[in-house]
């Protein structure tokens, strides 16, 4: 329906022209400066119908999407996406988890056998030099 | 002038026959289209429904599974602690027989002592990293022959009078661990 009105308007625009040529043929300028002005308007006017309906039309989409996005079957959709990555995360973070608190207990037990060892070299009588065993 | 209108007036026609086709099969298919609109509302509601469920289930799951590794992780930490104190207690006892070998062989060249002290470390640091358990249960065994064929060496030269005989069987041991290793290389 607008584009209709938009083409009419394009239409009328560009008759009021040819008839702007026609008066100024036959001389009467005067008629002929208000029909290229009127021609002019519609035109103007046409781009603006349009201009004005793209840019409810892409308002209107814009609310849509965010009504579609904040509805309850979405916000269900999401919810539930955040819970089963919810689960993958925890299964990753309790793997690296209990690989670090291996890894700091074998870091002790080094600890543990290094400490050892000096103890060894230390409470060693003898005034010879041992190589570090470990 | 004429052909003009009447293709226009032609045109107009056809329009509006395409109309009243529309609104002709529009109210014929009314009821078909509310009972349409009707199942996918109801659709629509049973949906939801079930989303809230596997909603519910999978929090009750993210409990379970939370509650789950933190009992896991308590239960790796106190074996963990374990572990270390039985480590502890290990090379507390292989200092023991280090000491009580020392006192036994006074004879004993100290870095023969050592040799030793360091082959059943090395046997007790091989046990606690190896990966499978085939090989860890494999090094124990041969911990536990070396502790005892040291043991046994001790108690032996406790029995007899005579102080500077070398401790035979476990040094025979330490060799014989050289030698297969050497062989493994090669």
């Amino acid at each position: 329906m607008i584009i209709q009105f938009a083409l009419l308007l394009f239409f009328l625009a560009i008759t009021s022209f040819v008839l702007t040529e026609l008066l100024d043929e036959l001389m009467l300028s005067m008629l002929a400066e208000y029909t290229a002005q009127f021609g002019s308007v519609a035109l103007l006017s046409g781009f603006l119908v349009l201009l004005v309906t793209y840019l409810i039309l892409i308002t209107k989409s814009i609310v849509v999407a965010l009504c579609h996005y904040f509805s309850a079957q979405q916000r269900m959709d999401r919810k539930l996406l955040f819970f089963n990555k919810h689960i993958i995360t925890l299964n990753r973070l309790f793997y690296f988890k209990r690989k670090r608190l291996l890894y700091a207990f074998e870091q002790e037990r080094k600890n543990i056998c290094l400490m050892d060892n000096d103890k060894a070299i230390k409470v060693n009588p003898s005034d010879k030099p041992i190589n570090k065993s470990n | 002038m004429k052909i003009l209108k009447d293709q226009i007036l032609n045109a107009l026609n056809l329009i509006q026959s395409i109309n009243t086709k529309n609104l002709t099969w529009q109210a014929e298919n009314q009821d078909q289209k509310i009972k349409l609109s009707h199942t996918a509302a109801l659709a629509e509601k049973e949906l939801a429904g079930e989303l809230a469920k596997k909603a519910i289930h999978l929090k009750h799951e993210i409990n379970l599974i939370k509650t789950k590794q933190t009992a896991e992780l308590v239960m790796l930490k106190t074996r963990c602690k374990k572990d270390i104190e039985d480590y502890e207690h290990y090379l507390e006892s292989l200092n023991q027989l280090k000491s009580a070998m020392q006192s036994r062989y006074s004879s004993l060249p100290d870095a023969i002592v050592h040799t030793i002290h360091h082959h059943s470390k090395n046997l007790l640091n091989s046990m606690w990293e190896a990966e499978n358990p085939e090989d860890k249960f494999k090094y124990e065994l041969r911990l536990i022959q070396f502790i005892t064929i040291m043991h046994e060496d001790i108690r032996l030269n406790q029995a007899t009078t005579v102080t500077d005989e070398l401790p035979e069987n476990t040094l025979k041991l330490v060799h014989q661990a050289h030698t297969s290793f050497s062989t493994t290389q090669n």
